[in-house]
């Protein structure tokens, strides 16, 4: 077989008009003037008219290389690919299935591999990141609080009191904290502790329903809804990564904003979660489940009220937004209802 | 591999390429210089094949294929790509780009594992990346120009660590701190970096853009932003209810604006690029039609559910190609004879190479 068309010294982008020949395993080059060179060994066949030899010399064809002769230096695995790229529409259909069906397998696994990876990751180590971001955050955006401390006390132990009550399996440490950054909020670290905001206490004014945040916390905690948040986010992660690494183009953008809305999805599934269980440890405590439901309109009251410009809170929004880490106040206070009814 | 290849290649006779055949001509009077354009050959069809094997192919074997499709990838494009009816070569492997994501993947899981242990810790080692990314951004630059070949000769990349450093963490901030006065100037900073620092062989890139054209294209883009901007608000004041869909404007004025400003960039780098004295580049694309293309191809993507994703890249980048073109100063062949004299004494290290991915 010979192939007319262009050679490259090593190095070099002076082309040289020459032959190539190929006989069995040989591969060279002539020229026009007789001389030749052999023994070639191809280091790759790219476009279907450049080879790359080892040691740096390339050849150029003038007509599409042959396929045989692309074939031959092609491992069988490649041949098989290259077979696959050369698209017909059943071979699309096999393939578009065949990644659906990936998708689908992989969040089924990923959802088994979650309440393993949860039953299995050792409680001492969750306290460990949840006491570390505690310090941080007691360094970085809390202040002592200025209420009395027979009164922090005595929240303490009714906390302890509820808790024991319902039976819960952890025991976790509930601090009173002045931050002008949270406002009145509540917030509960991995393994704990949980945070009760100075102003969150003053806000409710009533410790009926105080406990009621601070058994919302406790669910959090209970449930380890921070350590299969961290599970889902890095899971969806990898899961995006494995689909969409392969291409740089606005699809890994998409994947993202994909990964951040599924994320958010699920905290506000936690929320839910949190809500409902707090009204059986209320229970459990002798506490009416009702105080809940108050926490909510009090807190979807106050922080309506300061942001009635702010269409991103959706304050008159039956639905939660895609973009909101907690369900609306609308549809917390529905269920709340719907659950303290069928206690 | 350092320089060995012709005493390899040649074990039984010397060729004395100085005798054979080769057309040399005078310079060219730069008027009568002929601009072509940048030929690229890829199709969609062709394109979309590799991309769903591609993505397959990295769903079954969990993402370790995706070097491999990544290689695939950059080898249907740069060899659809021809000057001088001459393709573009890419010569990394699926294995060296594997290596360098197992290397970055161990890399950024100690690092979570570390900072959760020990929260402090994480403060360290954010310092510590600050510093070794600029370095990594040079290796990767380097890998990817290195890895690209266009008539046997390789792309380089000469960026130092500092100036590395520098356009990587401080050209955003300028651009911040000085509320967008600076952005011009860090534009054409950031650009001038990216182009000077290239070589094809031995061989320079070089640009001599002035910082009016990016000081008034940057100021009439802001003029009509600011123009957009002031209605939308007049609007939404006369009729509260329109807020969301001002809003929604108002983005898409930016995203225009953003898109036209990189585009007009573009045009005033390549028009003023040369590659040593030997090549002149021109650059006419529109920055209209540019954001056109954007804003259908991320509509068609999306609706599509991502199958014309494939279309879309390709769509853009055959764009791109057709409108940036070259004329040779130099006689091709008299050029790259040159090259090859500077490149005998050049020296070319591989090995040290891996295929970490990172750019500017």
């Amino acid at each position: 077989m010979k192939i007319q068309g262009r050679y490259f010294e090593p190095m070099s982008s002076r082309g040289h008009q020459a032959r190539l020949k190929v006989r069995d395993s040989f591969i060279g080059v002539e020229f026009d003037n007789s001389r030749a060179v052999n023994d070639l060994d191809v280091e790759s066949i790219q476009g279907g008219h450049d080879i790359n030899f080892v040691g740096g010399a390339y050849f150029r064809s003038n007509d599409r290389l042959p396929s045989e002769l692309i074939d031959r230096y092609r491992s069988p695995t490649q041949k098989r690919i290259s077979w696959l790229e050369k698209m017909s529409l059943p071979k699309a259909a096999v393939l578009l299935s065949l990644l659906i069906l990936a998708g689908l397998t992989f969040r089924l696994v990923f959802y088994s591999i979650e309440s393993i990876a949860v039953s299995v990751f050792p409680a001492n180590w969750e306290e460990r990141v949840g006491a570390q971001a505690y310090e941080t955050l007691d360094y970085l955006i809390f202040s002592k609080t200025g209420m009395s401390q027979e009164h922090q006390t005595r929240m303490r132990v009714n906390a302890q009191r509820m808790a024991d009550a319902a039976g819960l399996s952890r025991r976790v440490e509930i601090f009173f904290h002045d931050s002008a950054f949270l406002g009145p909020n509540a917030l509960a670290f991995p393994g704990g502790p949980i945070v009760v905001t100075g102003d969150l206490v003053e806000l409710l004014d009533d410790e009926q329903e105080i406990m009621a945040v601070i058994a919302h916390e406790l669910a959090h905690v209970e449930l380890r809804h921070s350590l299969r948040q961290a599970i889902n986010v890095a899971g969806l992660s990898i899961l995006a990564f494995v689909l969409f690494g392969a291409d740089e183009s606005a699809i890994e953008e998409l994947a993202a904003v994909v990964v951040g809305a599924v994320t958010l999805a699920n905290s506000r599934d936690f929320e839910r979660e949190a809500d409902l269980a707090a009204l059986d440890y209320l229970v459990a405590g002798g506490i009416a489940p009702v105080n809940m439901l108050n926490v909510i309109k009090k807190l979807s009251e106050y922080y309506c009220s300061r942001s009635a410009d702010d269409q991103y809170l959706n304050c008159e929004s039956e639905a939660s937004s895609w973009f909101s880490t907690h369900p609306s106040g609308v549809e917390r206070i529905g269920y709340l209802e719907e659950a303290i009814n069928n206690l | 591999m350092t320089g060995q290849g012709p005493n390899r290649l040649f074990p039984n006779e010397r060729i004395d390429f100085a005798l054979a055949q080769s057309d040399s001509s005078e310079s060219k009077n730069l008027a009568d210089l002929e601009f072509r354009p940048i030929d690229f050959k890829g199709t969609a069809g062709e394109y979309w094949g590799i991309w769903i094997v591609n993505l397959c192919l990295s769903a079954i074997t969990l993402g370790i294929y995706s070097p491999w499709a990544k290689v695939r990838r950059k080898k249907y494009f740069l060899n659809s790509t021809h000057l001088d009816d001459v393709s573009l070569n890419y010569h990394a492997t699926g294995g060296q780009l594997f290596t360098g994501r197992l290397i970055a993947f161990f890399i950024i899981v100690a690092e979570s594992i570390l900072a959760q242990i020990y929260l402090p810790a994480s403060l360290i080692i954010l310092v510590m990346f600050i510093f070794l990314l600029p370095w990594v951004l040079n290796r990767s630059m380097r890998f990817n120009a290195r890895m690209t070949s266009w008539r046997n000769v390789r792309f380089n990349w000469h960026g130092t660590y500092w100036k590395s450093f520098a356009v990587m963490w401080l050209s955003v901030p300028l651009g911040v701190i000085s509320l967008g006065i600076m952005i011009p100037v860090v534009s054409r900073w950031v650009n001038q970096y990216y182009v000077r620092k290239h070589s094809f062989g031995t061989t320079l890139f070089r640009e001599n853009a002035k910082l009016a054209p990016f000081i008034w294209s940057f100021l009439t883009l802001l003029l009509i932003v600011l123009v957009f901007g002031l209605g939308l608000t007049l609007l939404t004041l006369q009729f509260p209810e329109t807020e969301i869909l001002s809003l929604v404007l108002f983005g898409l004025v930016l995203f225009t604006a953003f898109s036209m400003y990189r585009t007009i960039c573009r045009n005033i780098m390549v028009r003023s690029l040369a590659l040593g004295d030997a090549v002149l580049f021109r650059s006419s694309l529109s920055p209209i039609r540019v954001c056109w293309i954007l804003a259908t191809n991320l509509l068609i993507s999306i609706v599509s559910l991502g199958l014309m994703v494939p279309w879309a890249q390709i769509r853009i980048y055959r764009y791109l190609s057709n409108n940036t073109s070259y004329g040779f100063v130099k006689d091709a062949n008299e050029f790259v004879d040159e090259e090859r004299k500077k490149l005998s004494s050049f020296g070319e290290e591989f090995a040290e190479l891996e295929g970490l991915e990172f750019s500017l």
